[in-house]
């Protein structure tokens, strides 16, 4: 029963208490050149998030501020990254295989390299709904400026980096629609098609480039699930092992001519 | 496939820039789709045998066929500078090195042309 004379019913009303919402958390650091890009890229995640530390603010020490002290669902972050961690500003690690119990009971999704193979899988592990990310380095390619640097700060306004990040911006975006990891997931990878699609019948001169690393991308792009051990396999993983005698990847390890990584 | 369908795989490659990079290997020779519709127009032993390669996808592809068409990409200009969240921007001459020294991003910029071959063969 609300009483309209009590003070702490009115605030009730007008800002109701966040623990009965979903919210979400948007990392993005800034401290490098090529940081602009995922910076700017995943500014249409970070708007439909309800806190978003970026630059500076995206450090260790507030994210697990924030996750301590709000009811966060889910977590999107872009960063530079490895297969044991996930890092924010200045390289610092925000995320660990030692720490990434606090993400647990959460939907995760790292934008950033190779997370997938180890921290992805030890977040299953401690608790963690569903945890997207990526077993490759995660790639795309832009327009040069005059004097070789990136042309455009925003590489959504880039012809030919729009294409990358219009693509995989699609999985958070879904999820913030309320659609499940596995609906997202499979409109990222329908998105990706739909853009090679358009690249093959355009008359790009470096569309041939674009496809290729949009095909890579695509495919190293994993849903691991606390459901299932691994929800989605990229599908192309199982195209070349049968297409392409010397290359073999399989749980995340790839091996080409003898060499493994 | 007919002369007139290769015609037109040619046409739909040379609009992406595709049509001048390495696309198979027989008998020893490495073909782009260019040389395939020569030799298919020619009615060449070599074309005759390709009409029916290209009749039975997919392609079989080597790694040297992959590294071939990288050096060709950016020899005839058809590469932009790449960056990777790993933290790493490269030039197309960059690129090219690391594909030589075999290191993970030049392995990932071969698999990038596997891909874009399988995604070519899917349309074919």
């Amino acid at each position: 029963m609300v009483n309209p004379w009590c003070n702490r019913c009115r605030l009730a009303w007008i800002f109701p208490l966040r623990e009965e919402a979903i919210m979400r958390l948007a990392i993005r650091p800034l401290h490098c050149p090529w940081c602009i890009h995922i910076y700017y890229g995943f500014e249409p995640v970070a708007k439909v998030c309800d806190i978003d530390l970026k630059g500076s603010f995206a450090i260790k020490e507030n994210v697990i501020s924030v996750l301590t002290n709000n009811p966060i669902e889910y977590v999107f972050g872009v960063g530079h990254g490895s297969p044991d961690k996930f890092t924010g500003e200045n390289l610092q690690p925000i995320f660990t295989v030692d720490n990434v119990d606090i993400l647990s009971n959460k939907h995760v999704y790292l934008h950033s390299c190779l997370t997938a193979l180890h921290l992805g899988k030890k977040a299953i592990e401690s608790g963690v709904k569903s945890y997207a990310g990526f077993m490759i380095e995660w790639m795309w390619a832009y327009t040069p400026s005059e004097t070789g640097g990136i042309k455009y700060e925003n590489p959504l306004q880039d012809p030919q980096a729009k294409y990358f990040f219009l693509a995989q911006n699609t999985y958070p975006l879904a999820l913030a629609k309320n659609k499940t990891p596995e609906e997202a997931y499979k409109e990222t990878i329908d998105a990706y098609n739909k853009y090679i699609d358009e690249l093959m019948k355009s008359n790009n001169e470096y569309a041939g480039q674009i496809i290729g690393l949009l095909a890579v991308d695509r495919d190293g792009f994993v849903l691991l699930s606390g459901l299932a051990a691994i929800s989605m396999k990229p599908p192309l993983i199982e195209v070349i092992a049968k297409t392409f005698a010397p290359i073999f990847l399989f749980s995340g390890v790839v091996a080409w001519k003898g060499k493994s990584f | 496939m007919t002369v007139e369908q290769i015609r037109k795989w040619v046409a739909d490659l040379s609009r992406i820039g595709e049509d001048t990079l390495p696309y198979t290997e027989i008998d020893g020779r490495v073909l782009t789709p260019r040389d395939i519709l020569r030799e298919v127009e020619a009615n060449t032993p070599l074309g005759q045998k390709l009409r029916v390669l290209l009749g039975d996808p997919p392609l079989k592809l080597s790694y040297n066929l992959l590294v071939k068409r990288f050096e060709e990409r950016v020899k005839q200009g058809k590469a932009l500078p790449i960056a990777t969240i790993g933290g790493k921007i490269l030039t197309p001459e960059q690129q090219l090195e690391e594909v030589k020294k075999g290191t993970r991003i030049g392995q990932q910029l071969l698999l990038a042309e596997a891909a874009l071959i399988e995604e070519l063969e899917k349309r074919r």
